[in-house]
């Protein structure tokens, strides 16, 4: 009895271990992507690529709440720049000297 | 636990902290004016001159006066937190948009700049 | 007939296109000169090819005092022995150019009709290594950039020239996006060059003064005191860039060279004075 309950916790901890770093798989290739369409609309940020390569290293040594943390920083600079560069389409005319 | 001869202290205690987290407390202030003059926070000294700030810019007016010119102080907050809401060509970081800081943080930065 | 009416308004739409937006780069340049002569009445046109120091009288003495013992003098003359050296091939850099020797600076940047996009000094120095078999030299590099020092070195005083031929609409694109470059805000800090070195132009980030635009490409490139060391016009850039925090372009990238490429054009008439001497 005891040996299936300890078993079953085990089996959930590990479940729920690669459940979280599948997760973290998924936000990371999301981050990165839209860290590329940023770069294809010449608009990446400074420190965007650092970011999602940090929350890599924090994945990998097993800190997911840092990992988290930085991917979503890195994901909300990636499509704050593109939204800058949606903007800045139109925008940059006005400023130019007449 | 707290024996009953601890409670005055802890009441004393209470009190300072209730004080502290009221606005416009010295030590928010102080906060706020670290933030301002943070290179990679505020750094608002790049382009306005502040009091005793060293080697201020001039791209910004002076920050003086601001109770005056931002009587209502979430005014002075949104243009701190994104200039360009009034503005859509200022040169003006948009702080919060950007998250170049936190709301938490302009809020101290805007505590300080009312004591200007 | 039908046919034939349909070519010919659409050559003729496509005419006017290219009228209008060359007729823009002339206009631009002129409304950007008028903008600074409007900011700055007193400061002569020439003086803008002196960068900061046309307008920065404090900073104007010290640089004065460090051009009488030119920290640039050095890569101007390793620059010389580079543009001198022999290839395997028994040739030369200098056969790799038409022009006279005082004639390559200005002869750049410029549209490259064969490859269709702006075409820099730095890359017509690697090209010329590539049709000599030689390995490309990297951007950035000592070796290039003294080169570029020594072609400057002899090629002061002649005058920018910048053409965006009306017929191309290659040219016409590349300034285009140069232009954009330009005024578009970027980076974290959501700031376009223009921000800077237009609309602040003369005025005090901390202690540095903000330069004109006008002119910035005239002295390149330049011995920065603060580095210790001679940087490309294309490193500047990419300092500009990661101020505003941007991720920078590659040196010698297309939207450099095309950055350069309308610079150099709001330029023209002016005197090229590199290699320069900055703080």
């Amino acid at each position: 009895m005891r040996v299936l309950v300890s078993m079953t916790a085990m089996t959930t901890v590990l479940l729920l271990l690669v459940g979280c770093a599948s997760d973290f798989e998924k936000r990371y290739a999301e981050a990165e992507r839209m860290r590329m369409l940023a770069a294809d609309a010449g608009a990446e940020w400074l420190q965007t690529e650092k970011l999602v390569s940090q929350a890599k290293k924090a994945a990998a040594r097993g800190d997911m709440e840092r990992a988290s943390a930085l991917l979503e920083i890195a994901q909300f600079q990636a499509e704050t720049a593109i939204m800058q560069a949606q903007h800045e389409a139109d925008a940059w005319a006005g400023r130019v000297v007449q | 636990m707290a024996s009953k001869s601890q409670y005055p202290i802890l009441l004393v205690l209470l009190f300072f902290c209730g004080y502290a987290g009221s606005a416009n407390s010295d030590d928010q202030v102080a906060q706020g004016k670290a933030l301002a003059t943070d290179r990679s926070k505020g750094n608002c000294l790049a382009c306005h001159m502040i009091e005793d700030g060293v080697q201020p810019g001039n791209i910004g007016p002076p920050l003086l006066a601001m109770k005056l010119r931002f009587p209502e102080r979430d005014m002075l907050k949104i243009q701190v937190c994104d200039a360009t809401l009034r503005n859509p060509n200022s040169r003006m970081p948009p702080f919060c948009r950007h998250r170049i800081l936190s709301e938490e943080e302009v809020e101290l930065i805007v505590d300080y700049l009312y004591t200007l | 007939m039908r046919k034939a009416i349909a070519a010919v308004v659409l050559i003729g739409t496509t005419l006017l296109m290219y009228q209008t937006v060359f007729a823009g780069a002339e206009e631009d340049r002129l409304a950007f000169v008028k903008y600074y002569k409007t900011r700055f009445p007193d400061i002569p046109f020439a003086e803008y090819a002196n960068g900061i120091y046309a307008i920065d009288s404090d900073a104007r003495g010290q640089w004065l005092e460090i051009e009488e013992f030119p920290p640039y003098e050095f890569a101007v003359e390793q620059g010389q022995e580079w543009w001198e050296a022999v290839f395997e091939n028994g040739k030369t850099l200098a056969d790799c150019f038409p022009q006279q020797l005082d004639e390559i600076r200005v002869s750049y940047p410029r549209l490259d009709e064969r490859l269709g996009e702006v075409v820099t000094l730095e890359m017509a120095i690697n090209q010329c290594r590539t049709a000599n078999d030689q390995p490309q030299l990297t951007y950035g590099g000592d070796e290039i950039i003294d080169i570029t020092a020594f072609l400057a070195y002899q090629g002061r005083g002649k005058e920018l020239e910048v053409r965006v031929p009306e017929n191309d609409s290659r040219a016409l694109a590349a300034y285009e996006s140069g232009k954009r470059f330009y005024y578009s805000k970027r980076g974290q800090l959501n700031l376009a060059c223009a921000d800077c070195h237009v609309t602040s132009v003369g005025q005090l980030v901390r202690a540095d003064r903000l330069s004109a635009s006008l002119g910035h490409t005239t002295h390149f490139p330049v011995y920065r005191s603060k580095l210790g060391g001679m940087i490309s016009l294309h490193k500047r850039f990419a300092g500009c860039v990661r101020d505003v925090r941007a991720k920078p372009f590659a040196l010698q990238s297309t939207e450099f060279r095309n950055l350069e490429y309308f610079l150099s054009y709001m330029g023209n008439g002016l005197k090229v004075n590199g290699p320069g001497a900055r703080k």
